[in-house]
């Protein structure tokens, strides 16, 4: 039972940040590869900052949202000015950057063996158990994003979204502001993925930087594109089935390491055969053409 | 100090063969072909296949790593990248597949060889020539030379061969190549051969010198159109300097700050060059078209 309850919590914490990158890549068209990145500083924010600080989880998150916010701003400043391929290129080196920051400064983020004990939320007396609280938890955040972003893409600020993604010089010739709007949605999405960060960080109670590697910007990038990029819901249905189908395999009993290689295998054919066959995913509404 | 500068040049070439191919590609299709990474680790596991567990000579083991790595880039053109063009995809599309492509086998070599790291030769004993203050290995030097040999000899097919002055047309204009009766797809395949040759000889050498795991193909291909962005995108000479910049800061980056940067510096460069200068120190106009 407490198994299943972990995966449903993976499944929402995934959605939260796939959320995030739908808005950045289904709406407005920037194929962000950094949002791993965001989901690490939020997560070590919180560790340093609970763990070797003392301080409240909720100090914590809210640095790691100041923090990851203002890194996304000065990020997306300077590199929208890219064409779209070399944006990706840019943001999978963030990512890689900060990989390489976690695993490099022992005395604040201990390095490869990251860090430990890092004190379970608590609301005065009531500790939270992983994973039945924190389900709730997660739930409640990705369901309050959810319905943020539905509010937001059916608003007038969706549509100029859409805008910007299907035609961007007409968008511009109608007034659309269009770097300020990117601007905004790769700041909005990083702040998602870094409250994901700050919540898996006291979930674990234990993160090390190979939490935060090529692989989970993989699975994300996949919840995306197959759930359907521009589809919200979309994001929950890839999550489902991204983390829970591997797990549903893990009884047919192959052995762990050869288990991990398959995944990625498959993986990497879902990715191309989306591209492939359908840009679009699965209840998505952008062909990525 | 000049040993650093002697390993810079050594890391410089094999990052110049990996540029050289990358460049290649990318100025024949026009998007980041990801994948240049699986041929990298296809032709060093191929070349090992041959030589340690079938037997065969070095020498024959390092042309039969080479070819496979020719050969699995022209199937992934074929298989992936044609259906592509036909479809007429953006080229997001592509740099996705690619991506999904190297993923796929990466682990499927994982799958087969294992994770742990390999070297071609049985024994790790060089032959180390001294020079004054500085070492090097008889296969380091082989691969400068090596590397030095094969620019030339590029240089020289593209600029004199037939087969070359196609590949400039089509790097050109498609349309109009079409148009003159060159066998468009044929020369892109041609390309995606010589480029996945070239990987694979980089991947060859340098598990030879060194080893090789497979996941260190993904990071392969980053350096490569790291080196390629900071020399100039879409020449081979920009993909030469950049790779040889790249190794040599590297390398003598090391001085000022721990080596375990080493990785993440080579991305903090990508950073700086795509923001002040994004065509490159050789490039030359490049439409930047995000604004």
């Amino acid at each position: 039972m407490d198994y299943f309850l972990h995966i449903l919590f993976l499944i929402s914490l995934y959605t939260t940040i796939a959320l995030g990158l739908d808005l950045i890549l289904g709406f407005t068209g920037l194929p962000s590869l950094g949002q791993v990145g965001f989901f690490a500083i939020g997560a070590y924010s919180s560790a340093i900052l609970c763990s070797d600080f003392g301080l409240s989880p909720c100090w914590g998150a809210l640095v790691g949202l100041l923090l990851c916010g203002s890194v996304a701003a000065i990020i997306a400043v300077v590199t929208l000015h890219m064409e779209k391929d070399y944006f990706a290129l840019a943001t999978l080196s963030f990512s890689i950057v900060v990989y390489a920051t976690m695993k490099n400064l022992p005395e604040l983020t201990g390095g490869p063996r990251g860090i430990a004990g890092i004190p379970p939320l608590r609301f005065y007396d009531f500790v939270f158990q992983p994973p039945s609280h924190f389900l709730i938890v997660s739930t409640m955040m990705m369901l309050i994003l959810l319905a943020f972003l539905a509010y937001l893409t059916r608003a007038p600020y969706g549509k100029c979204l859409t805008a910007i993604r299907d035609d961007e010089t007409a968008a511009k010739t109608l007034g659309i502001r269009v770097f300020r709007f990117r601007v905004q949605v790769f700041v909005i999405g990083a702040l998602a993925a870094s409250f994901a960060g700050s919540l898996y960080a006291h979930y674990l109670s234990y993160i090390n930087p190979n939490n935060f590697t090529l692989t989970e910007s993989i699975i994300v990038l996949l919840v995306v594109i197959l759930g359907g990029s521009g589809s919200l819901l979309g994001c929950l249905l890839g999550a489902t089935i991204i983390i829970g189908l591997p797990e549903l395999l893990r009884f047919v009993g192959f052995p762990f390491q050869l288990a991990a290689y398959l995944r990625q295998i498959v993986f990497g054919l879902i990715l191309i055969l989306l591209v492939l066959f359908r840009p679009n995913g699965l209840v998505g509404r952008y062909k990525l053409r | 100090m000049l040993q650093f500068v002697i390993n810079g040049l050594v890391a410089g070439s094999i990052y110049t063969l990996l540029a050289l191919g990358f460049a290649l590609i990318y100025r024949t299709v026009g998007f980041f072909h990801l994948a240049h990474g699986a041929a990298y680790i296809t032709g060093a596991y191929a070349a090992y296949l041959l030589h340690r567990i079938l037997g065969c000579p070095l020498l024959l083991s390092v042309a039969g790593g080479v070819v496979t790595a020719g050969v699995l880039g022209v199937l992934m053109e074929c298989t992936v990248y044609k259906p592509l063009r036909k479809k007429s995809r953006s080229t997001l599309a592509f740099l996705l597949a690619s991506f999904g492509i190297i993923v796929v086998v990466q682990n499927f070599i994982a799958v087969i060889f294992g994770s742990q790291v390999v070297n071609i030769l049985e024994s790790p004993v060089r032959k180390r020539i001294v020079v004054g203050s500085v070492t090097i290995t008889d296969w380091q030097l082989i691969i400068f030379l090596t590397t030095i040999v094969v620019f030339i000899a590029l240089r020289i097919f593209i600029q004199v061969t037939h087969m070359g002055k196609k590949l400039r047309a089509v790097n050109d204009d498609q349309i109009g190549a079409y148009v003159i009766g060159i066998d468009v797809q044929k020369t892109i395949c041609t390309v995606f051969f010589i480029g996945s040759c070239l990987a694979g000889l980089a991947g060859v050498l340098v598990s030879i010198e060194t080893n090789m795991h497979p996941t260190i193909g993904f990071s392969a291909v980053l350096f490569a159109i790291v080196a390629c962005i900071i020399g100039g995108m879409g020449t081979l000479e920009g993909a030469l300097l950049g790779a040889y910049l790249l190794g040599l800061i590297e390398n003598v980056g090391i001085i000022f700050v721990s080596s375990q940067w080493k990785d993440g510096m080579a991305f903090f460069i990508l950073f700086i060059a795509l923001i002040i200068r994004p065509q490159g120190i050789l490039g030359s106009r490049m439409v930047l078209r995000l604004r």
